[in-house]
């Protein structure tokens, strides 16, 4: 297996169909396909190791993914906001090293790796050159791709992985040139996130135009969009509450966009339903996944959104806020301390087990048990019908008088309150319980509510032990640029106020 | 019958029974469902186990996650 394979089959299949797009520059299947041949042959002349490019999405992201699959050499998509110590650790974890980067950087990243090219530089030669190596190898073990993961919980980890997990993970989850000949899917996730990776290699498989934003802004997104026709997307949660903001003040719509889907973390229900009003043309699907199982396990498809929106039954109307239920390729299970299956309603941690699973990070052992099951830290619970709610990672559970409380379960009964547009959850240290709820609110510009009112909300909607001890106020909370929230951030914010 | 790898004899045709194609992109199973292929490189001839043939296996689409 190798991801050229992909790439080969859509040349053979639909050739001139246009690819990739970045601004005016696009390159058809077959034009892809020679410019990694060509720039798989200047990778494999450098000697280096790995191909590594430190950018915002452009051409090069591709060229450079499929190029590294051909010489047989892992790709790194690396965070181009990195500087100083931290990106030279990382790129002394990959070297010998060939990098693609923007010309601002390139005369300075010269003396650390093994060969640096500037982004126009790269294309060019790529897009001019007609040497191309032989044959690639078929290697299911070989590395595809090095994600340096998040580290939302402390140092960056690199997250492996191989041709046969990110091969299997398309085969199993996509349909061959399924797309139409006018679709565009608009990419805007930085390259270094796992979404931004399956999205290349997805839109590639199905035949899907990909339209690529450097990087995210909510109006220039709108603007391509609407320009590009664009008819797919995927957002993270703060993109789209962004997305939302723009066309409610512009009055504009997206007349071609007809799926929307999203993930990387929490999306509030109050913004999905506005979404779904605002849009209402387009089919939302919510997608959970991990860098460690080349993106996604779980989907909410644009009929559960719609049967949930109209139900009267609360818990059908809750599933807007789940992940929907296993790929048919994924095998999930919730489970307790011990191991063992937790029944429908009761939270444990998600386990999850398939070809596209890695669970392995570079030079460290197997997270993967060893009948193949990937324990993700991630806290869940499913309903009967199998439907996942995600309550964050298991290290963010509160350990209250040994009781375990669930963040994301508290988070989104504080979101129900009119007054509150945003909230964190976190266990801060407490002599009597080990462990106290503190709940970290941002209230809507207009709008107050008292530390007492949240408590009695909380109160009257879960047990007692899980309203807040400690309630505070803030403008903002902290996120990553994906949309994560950084509890532990918030937790040594809270550590250093004392209440 | 050839080997993987060996080279077909110039003049060999292609049996009308064996003619139905095999296409790009689609998967094929066998009767009991214990073999499952997918087409990477397309062609005339179909495919089979021993006498039995491969059907083609109907997609059924996942909505679009990334």
């Amino acid at each position: 297996m190798n991801l050229m394979m992909l790439l080969e089959m859509a040349t053979e299949g639909f050739g001139d169909r246009i690819a990739i797009q970045s601004q005016d520059a696009k390159l058809s299947y077959s034009e892809l396909f020679a410019a990694a041949g060509a720039a798989a042959h200047a990778v494999a002349a450098s000697g280096a190791e790995r191909l590594a490019v430190l950018d915002v999405n452009s051409l090069a992201v591709p060229v450079g993914l499929f190029a590294a699959a051909w010489v047989g050499v892992p790709f790194v998509p690396l965070n181009y906001r990195l500087t100083g110590k931290e990106l030279e650790a990382l790129l002394a974890s990959i070297a010998p090293a060939y990098l693609v980067t923007d010309t601002d950087r390139a005369g300075a990243l010269a003396a650390t790796v093994r060969t640096v090219v500037d982004r126009e530089g790269f294309l060019a030669a790529a897009r001019g050159g007609a040497d191309r190596p032989g044959e690639w190898s078929m290697d299911a073990d070989a590395i595809g791709i090095l994600l340096f993961t998040s580290g939302t919980t402390g140092a960056p980890k690199a997250a492996v992985l191989r041709q046969k997990h990110l091969v299997s993970y398309i085969f199993g989850s996509i349909e061959f040139g399924a797309a139409d000949a006018s679709d565009a899917a608009l990419v805007s996730v930085p390259p270094y996130h796992i979404a931004g990776m399956a999205a290349i290699l997805s839109s590639v498989y199905s035949g899907r135009r990909i339209v690529q934003l450097s990087s995210f802004d909510a109006a220039g997104w709108v603007e391509t969009a609407r320009r590009e026709r664009v008819t797919h997307a995927f957002v993270v949660p703060t993109m789209l509450t962004r997305i939302v903001d723009v066309l409610a003040r512009e009055g504009l719509t997206l007349p071609h966009l007809r799926a929307v889907s999203y993930g990387g973390g929490k999306m509030p229900q109050p913004v999905i339903e506005r979404a779904m009003a605002l849009l209402p043309e387009a089919a939302f699907t919510n997608a959970y996944g991990l860098t460690e199982t080349s993106s996604t396990i779980t989907v909410l498809g644009p009929e559960d959104h719609r049967a949930a929106a109209a139900s009267a039954d609360p818990a059908v109307r809750r599933r807007l806020v789940s992940v929907g239920r296993a790929l048919p390729s994924i095998e999930l299970e919730v489970r307790d301390e011990e191991g063992r299956p937790c029944p429908a309603g009761v939270s444990g941690e998600i386990h999850v087990r398939g070809e596209q699973v890695s669970g392995e990070y570079l030079g460290l052992a197997s997270r993967l048990t060893r009948d193949g099951w990937f324990p993700t830290r991630d806290a869940g619970t499913l309903d009967a019908e199998g439907y996942l709610f995600l309550e964050g990672r298991i290290d963010d559970v509160i350990v209250r008088g040994g009781e375990n409380l669930s963040p994301g379960e508290i988070e989104e009964v504080l979101l129900a309150h009119p007054a509150i547009a945003d909230c964190g959850v976190v266990g801060v240290p407490d002599e009597q319980w080990g462990e106290a709820v503190a709940a970290v609110i941002v209230t809507h510009p207009d709008r107050t509510v008292t530390p007492d009112e949240v408590r009695e909300f909380v109160k009257q909607r879960l047990r007692s032990s899980r309203a807040p001890a400690r309630v505070e106020f803030r403008r903002e909370l902290p996120y990553n640029e994906t949309g994560k929230l950084l509890r532990r951030k918030l937790r040594e914010e809270l550590a250093r106020t004392v209440a | 019958m050839l080997a993987s790898g060996e080279e077909a004899a110039a003049d060999a045709a292609l049996d009308p029974a064996a003619a139905g194609g095999t296409a790009l992109g689609k998967r094929y199973i066998s009767a009991g469902g214990d073999l499952e292929l997918l087409c990477t490189k397309p062609g005339k001839g179909s495919l089979a186990v021993g006498a039995s043939p491969l059907v083609l296996k109907e997609a059924k689409p996942l909505p679009s996650s990334d």
